[in-house]
């Protein structure tokens, strides 16, 4: 199968090549930056080759910014089915497992209106109808009166196992969607790595530089919320991490979930085998830590993506790249809606920025 | 070759009418809804009008849905269908209520057996892993100085269950692993049990307390354990095919009501920007004029309490709002549409463009790809391309349309497949007269410009703006000093001599000129106009040069049409030395047929794709620029998404 599909794997590879080019120059994402309001942004992405097509069908009489955030958000959705198509076998089965992550995401969202009833549902149907073919009934979940129609719904998919503690929970009152969301994102990530696990050699071995981190950093940032935000003793912080690890080690886990304080927390971090992506862990915002596990992951990909290879990994590096370029893009959207500070703003971008876009 | 007349329709009536009222208007087709909050600026009236969101079918839809849950199957995916008017929410919540009454009951029962019938499992698990070790259940209700818990929770989460206890004082033995789900027992200290208690909580681990499984196990033997478990079994067994018979009677109907429910909860959903005071519910939105008398008759009839207030508003006061557009053109025309929309749509009120487009991209393109042989290849191409759905209807027809007009110009010309001689041309043969074909091709481009002019001063007059129609360079003096300088032109080319005083013909366009340059002062003085836009007046002396220069290049931009029509004669000129040079080459017959086919097929599909942009290229840029602003918003009626049903439920209003 892997050679026989060889063929569609280069020539996917070389279209993500072709997309590579199409993503932002640094330059472009300061003038986006700089724009005043999203009329402004729309205007400076239709100059763009990759977004020129983003702000079309946006009425300005509509909630431009949602709207754009919306069709933003879609793009890296749509690339990747342009990918499936083409894919066969294991790389199909990694694909499901990416394009997985959306509909989670989705999940996520219709969950988080039925817990508030809040924003227009209307629009949030549309934007499901968006995404295109799903395995989950969200015309149904939309209806649900509470969280265990909402369970009944979910019966038959993927999610009816890992969900139905949490949603049992959220029915008999429990005020917040962590460990619906925690649960959502345990079972798509987990799938995701098994998917790339299950990849022939040489493309498991790239793929999981990016995937393998993702999981692993995944599980310090859940070891620090469960430490900084959520109070949680260590045998905790260890229950709730995902059941996969890419270069951690049982044991530097379970040095950093032992952690006393979010001092001693640093300290392990710093010694641990991502030492090295945190400059100053000890002046770290919470914020910025996060954005640095971004743009470890980020830098991962473009190191996959400039290896020079033309193969599938290339075309999950390029996905990984434009996620979180529209991640950066949706930043600055709030950004200029809240008329942050530009160049305090562009610290907080996962691309690192300076000004004018000069590469740093 | 209109904009359809578009009215802003307000409906107010009692509330129970809403629903026939809001079903009516999306069935119709027609009516595209305003938010209120954006129509109403007032904010005194709008603080005492409310707008809902909640939509009663909600809960019908997923009452009705639980009959498959019950059954074990996934509820049907719903489709919008056609819904008899007599259908309203109380028919439908008495069927719907009717119908589940039964199945909440067995429902609860069976949730009730069901929990009963995992602490007897649990239980018994437990006293068989017990016996295997040697103890009883009694030594573990006996513990003094260690508190047993006893839970079960997923395979997956009892692995990180034993990871995470290695942290705590917590000693973790797995007793039973079955169906993706493990059954454990927990030892730990009094002082632990808290944090046991949060650590299972977090890993979703049900417990079992000792306290509920003493009172179970009573005087029971495993074996009573055993036959308990197997009625309860039975009993939940004999519920769910309750359900699926229940199910499998009325199947039919219950997928009926299940997408009349869908229907009616969109109905709903897509007329969400309804207001409602007090008794009362407001709907407003935009209407297009010829589907209003219908509206109206089935309005009196279904809801003959509903005020309808309709009127005409040119630009809305709001910003950012506009009228919205909806083109109506014969149906040759209205495939043209669509290469006025690629540019953009006309804005509400003005021209309409499509009718000359159709008229103009047939002239241009047969001009320049005027061709028998040609043309028919192009037309089959396009019915082949549309019959297989790859082009859309309207590209569908223009792509025929073009390819008739080549025929059309085919015989004109005398062409078939690039030879001319074959046929007799009915009117000019490009390579013999090659300065008529030019000169036609500058008579074409003066009339389409003399006509974008001409529409021009039809916009300027329909917006009363007299200022511009009469001394614009895109106005009446613009398109004299246009025509006299292209008369002059052309007496000049052709050495005619002109009558009266030669000083006349330099001194007229020099004075419409200086009328063009003068526009706003002569508006105020001549008229009586105030300015509507103020220009700086660089920028405006600039704009007056431009127009200027853009009478002579827009001009010669027709050139191109007799460019290309020899262009064409030429390449397949050179098509046919080409397959003539290899004819005596061994296996030259075949070389030459092949040469053949494969250079007017590239000249079908190359050439016409040039001829195709330069054609679009006259008409956005040397035509819509003299008259059109296009930035109109499409008129987007609230529709299901399956048009099958509108025309349906359309026959049946009527």
């Amino acid at each position: 199968m892997s050679f026989f599909s060889l063929g569609e794997r280069v020539s996917a590879g070389v279209f993500s090549h072709v997309l590579y080019a199409k993503l932002l120059k640094d330059e472009e994402m300061w003038q986006i930056l700089m724009c005043d309001d999203v009329p402004e942004i729309l205007e400076q992405l239709a100059k763009t080759l990759g977004y020129k097509d983003a702000g079309k069908f946006i009425r300005p009489e509509d909630e431009g910014r949602v709207q754009l955030e919306s069709r933003l958000k879609i793009i890296p959705l749509e690339q990747s089915k342009t990918f499936l198509r083409t894919m066969r076998g294991k790389y199909k089965h990694f694909l499901v497992a990416w394009i997985k992550r959306y509909e989670a995401s989705a999940l996520k969202r219709t969950l988080r209106y039925l817990m508030t009833r809040r924003g227009n549902r209307e629009n949030l149907r549309m934007w499901l109808l968006s995404l295109g073919d799903t395995s989950l009934p969200f015309d149904l979940l939309l209806s649900s009166r509470d969280f265990s129609d909402a369970f009944e719904a979910l019966k038959g998919t993927i999610y009816e196992k890992p969900l139905k503690e949490p949603l049992k929970r959220l029915a008999s009152g429990e005020e917040n969607m962590f460990h619906v969301e925690m649960a959502i994102d345990t079972t798509t990530m987990t799938n995701l790595f098994d998917a790339a696990y299950a990849l022939p050699y040489l493309e498991r071995r790239s793929v999981l530089k990016i995937i393998g981190l993702y999981v692993d950093l995944t599980n310090v940032m859940w070891i620090y919320r469960g430490l900084r935000f959520y109070d949680l003793t260590p045998e905790q912080r260890l229950a709730q991490l995902l059941p996969r690890r890419y270069k951690f080690t049982r044991s530097a886990l379970r040095a950093l979930a032992r952690s006393s304080d979010v001092d001693d927390f640093w300290g392990n971090l710093e010694t641990s085998v991502y030492g090295n992506l945190f400059e100053h862990p000890y002046s770290k915002s919470d914020i910025s830590f996060e954005r640095d596990c971004k743009r470890a992951i980020r830098e991962a990909a473009r190191r996959v993506f400039r290896a020079g290879r033309v193969d599938f990994a290339t075309v999950i590096a390029y996905l990984t790249l434009l996620e979180y370029e529209i991640g950066d893009l949706c930043t600055i959207i709030e950004d200029v809606r809240y008329d942050y500070d530009r160049r305090q703003a562009a610290l907080y971008l996962i691309r690192p920025l300076i000004p004018e876009g000069e590469i740093k | 070759m209109t904009v359809v007349k578009m009215l802003a329709l307000t409906l107010i009536g009692p509330k129970k009418e809403m629903e026939k009222v809001a079903s009516l208007m999306v069935l119709s087709g027609g009516f595209q809804p305003l938010p209120l909050d954006i129509l109403l600026k007032d904010k005194t009236i709008r603080s005492k009008i409310t707008s809902t969101s909640d939509n009663p079918y909600d809960e019908l839809l997923v009452k009705l849905a639980s009959i498959w849950q019950a059954a074990g199957e996934k509820p049907p995916i719903p489709v919008p269908i056609q819904v008899s008017p007599r259908f309203s929410l109380e028919i439908a919540s008495m069927q719907v209520n009717s119908a589940v009454r039964r199945l909440e009951l067995w429902s609860s029962k069976k949730e009730e057996l069901v929990e009963k019938l995992e602490k007897l499992e649990a239980l018994l698990f437990l006293m068989r892993a017990l016996k295997e070790r040697g103890l009883n259940l009694k030594d573990l209700f006996d513990t003094k100085y260690l508190v047993p818990l006893f839970a079960k929770t997923s395979s997956e989460n009892f692995r990180s269950l034993l990871d995470s206890s290695e942290e705590a004082p917590l000693y973790i033995e797995s007793l039973l692993s079955r169906g993706g789900n493990t059954w454990f027992l927990g030892l730990t200290v009094p002082g632990y049990t808290e944090g046991a208690q949060k650590l299972l909580d977090s890993l979703y681990c049900k417990r079992f307390h000792m306290e509920d499984l003493q009172q179970e196990l009573g005087e029971n033997s495993e074996d009573s354990i055993v036959k308990r478990i197997d009625n309860l079994k039975r009993a939940i067994n004999g519920l769910e095919k309750a359900s699926s018979r229940l199910l499998d009677r009325n199947r039919e109907f219950f997928v009926k009501l299940y997408s009349s429910i869908y229907t009616m909860q969109r109905v709903y959903e897509l007329c969400r920007g309804r207001g409602e005071l007090k008794d009362l519910y407001i709907l407003s939105g935009w209407i297009p004029e010829d589907i209003l008398e219908r509206v109206r008759s089935d309005l009196e009839k279904m809801a003959p309490q509903t005020v309808m207030h309709v009127e005409e508003i040119k630009a809305m006061p709001y910003s950012g709002i506009k009228v919205p557009t909806l083109l109506k053109n014969l149906p040759l025309v209205s495939a043209f549409q669509e290469i006025v929309a690629l540019y953009s749509l006309p804005s509400y009120g003005e021209i309409d463009p499509s009718f000359f487009v159709a008229v103009t991209f047939c002239l241009f393109f047969g001009f320049m790809f005027g061709d028998v042989g040609h043309g028919l290849m192009l037309f089959l191409i396009a019915v082949f391309l549309q019959k297989r759905k790859v082009v859309s209807r309207s590209m569908g027809i223009v792509l025929k349309s073009a390819g008739a007009s080549s025929v059309l110009f085919g015989f004109l010309y005398g062409s078939v497949f690039g030879v001319e001689g074959i046929i007799h041309p009915l009117w000019i043969s490009p390579m013999e007269d090659m300065g008529d074909l030019l000169a036609f091709s500058i008579g074409i481009g003066v009339s389409i410009m003399t006509l974008g002019m001409t529409l021009n001063m039809i916009t300027q007059y329909r917006a009363r703006d007299f200022g511009r129609l009469l001394f614009d360079g895109r106005g009446l003096a613009g398109t004299f000093l246009y025509l006299s300088l292209a008369a002059l032109g052309y007496a000049t080319l052709k050495g005619i001599v002109l009558p009266g005083p030669k000083w006349v013909y330099w001194v007229l366009p020099v004075l419409l000129f200086v009328v063009i340059l003068l526009r706003d002062i002569l508006a105020r003085v001549v008229l009586r106009e105030r300015s509507k836009e103020k220009e700086k007046l660089g920028l405006y002396v600039f704009e007056v040069f431009h127009n200027l220069l853009s009478f002579m290049s827009n001009t010669a931009s027709f050139v191109r049409l007799a460019a290309f029509a020899l262009n064409h004669v030429g390449l397949s000129l050179a098509v046919m030395m080409l397959s003539d040079m290899v004819r005596n080459l061994p296996g030259g017959w075949i070389l030459k047929g092949t040469l053949l086919v494969v250079g007017n097929l590239l000249i079908v599909g190359l050439e016409g794709l040039i001829v195709f942009i330069q054609t679009l290229r006259l008409e956005y840029y040397e035509f819509f620029g003299k008259f059109y602003r296009g930035e109109g918003r499409a008129f987007r009626p609230v529709t299901f998404e399956g048009k099958d049903l509108l025309r349906n439920t359309r026959r049946t209003i009527k």
